[in-house]
């Protein structure tokens, strides 16, 4: 029953971390599904994490209408990067889980950028991507310092 | 276990490539061709940095050549408003004349005024008419204002003036109010003499002349001038008036010729 709840709390979260995403910021995307599996990266098991993300960028991949891949890439490439943090050679200050979700956030951003522009039609102008992603990752940055200090604690 | 792991994540990447590969509508996917990407990148950034630092360039460029056409545009304007202006002028002037010619019984000819005395003891000037327009020496030559003078020589093609303004210059005038008559001298200069009114006639600035027709050469009635200054003098027997000629000759361009024969 209580992995039941626990499956469902987490399903609610990432499906609103899904509809803010899509519904933006001051005409932005906001990428906080990557804040999430940011944190599965370092708090869940590894196979668990990598799944889970799959799946999420999976749902993305899906709303998005374009081709399926470049999220699941993404988030996936992102949990592969965390596992090198979790071997115990960093410790996870909040100002070092801020600087980490605001690099992952456009590693993120990038790879998906660059999928769709090789395998799709390039979403949007190179300048226009930078200004969204950079956003984002403050955003996620910022984020990330409160959250993860919360959890540590 | 870290290669496990680094295995297993090439396979997964491996699979999407290939998942992304076949739903893509441009075909397999090529890697040598994706390098192509960053160049392409940079080369759109050189061209806006080219482009940017061009623009005001090609606009000061274009702005030059615009100044140019348009100072070449505006010189060939005024040349062409002086010509219409130079058109108009002579139309009046023709008219004028076309005018007169209609009002004048004795008319012989018209003709353009090609050359004047370049020296000033000399007030001549050169017809383009001679004796083939039916010019001859004597008649007298007058615009649509007045009197300016006579042939004193012709040939076939061109005819010479004496104006009334040369020394050597003398026609029989009235004084158009008093009716005295006397003679209108040249002095050399724009104005004229106007001789022999003794000084018991009163005579007043501004009165007009016309010719008396008294000399034998002239028509009877042509205006000729006004009367500029009366200067009373004690001790001759004259006046001594200055007259200030209706038509100025050296402004003159076109002219007719009147003969006295039919007056």
């Amino acid at each position: 029953m209580k992995k039941v709840l626990t499956s469902l709390f987490w399903i609610s979260i990432i499906s609103l971390a899904m509809a803010l995403d899509r519904a933006g910021f001051l005409n932005l995307k906001l990428n906080l599904t990557m804040l999430l599996v940011y944190y599965m990266g370092l708090k869940w098991p590894e196979l668990k994490a990598v799944l889970c993300s799959a799946g999420v960028g999976f749902i993305e991949d899906s709303l998005s209408l374009r081709i399926i891949g470049p999220n699941m890439l993404s988030k996936c490439t992102v949990i592969f990067i965390t596992s090198f943090f979790r071997s115990g050679i960093f410790n996870f200050t909040p100002l070092l889980n801020s600087l980490l979700c605001f690099a992952f956030t456009i590693v993120d951003g990038f790879i998906v950028y660059f999928s769709l522009s090789v395998f799709d039609t390039r979403p949007v102008d190179i300048s226009t991507a930078i200004d969204s992603i950079m956003f984002q990752s403050l955003i996620n940055g910022v984020l990330g310092y409160f959250v993860m200090r919360e959890q540590d604690e | 276990m870290l290669k496990k792991h680094h295995t297993l994540f090439l396979i997964y990447v491996f699979f999407l490539i290939s998942l992304m590969t076949y739903q893509s509508f441009r075909g397999p996917f090529k890697p040598i061709l994706c390098l192509r990407y960053p160049l392409f990148l940079v080369n759109d950034v050189i061209d806006t940095a080219i482009s940017i630092i061009r623009k005001p360039f090609v606009l000061l460029f274009t702005i030059e050549g615009e100044n140019v056409r348009l100072k070449s545009e505006l010189n060939r304007l005024l040349l062409k408003e002086q010509q219409y202006d130079e058109a108009i002028n002579q139309n009046k002037r023709l008219s004028a004349l076309l005018l007169l010619k209609g009002e004048t019984i004795n008319y012989v000819s018209a003709a353009r005024v090609i050359a004047r005395q370049p020296n000033k003891w000399y007030h001549q000037m050169v017809l383009d008419s001679g004796t083939k327009a039916g010019i001859k020496k004597d008649m007298a030559v007058r615009t649509d204002k007045g009197l300016i003078g006579k042939i004193i020589s012709t040939e076939s093609n061109y005819s010479t003036v004496l104006l009334l303004t040369d020394v050597y210059s003398s026609v029989a005038v009235r004084l158009e109010d008093n009716r005295t008559e006397a003679v209108l001298s040249g002095t050399g200069s724009e104005l004229c003499l106007l001789k022999y009114i003794p000084v018991s006639e009163d005579v007043k600035a501004g009165e007009p002349l016309v010719t008396s027709g008294t000399d034998n050469l002239f028509p009877a009635g042509i205006p000729v001038g006004r009367v500029l200054s009366v200067e009373r003098v004690t001790s001759g027997m004259f006046h001594e008036i200055k007259v200030e000629l209706f038509a100025q000759p050296t402004k003159v361009e076109e002219v007719i010729i009147v003969s006295r024969e039919g007056t």
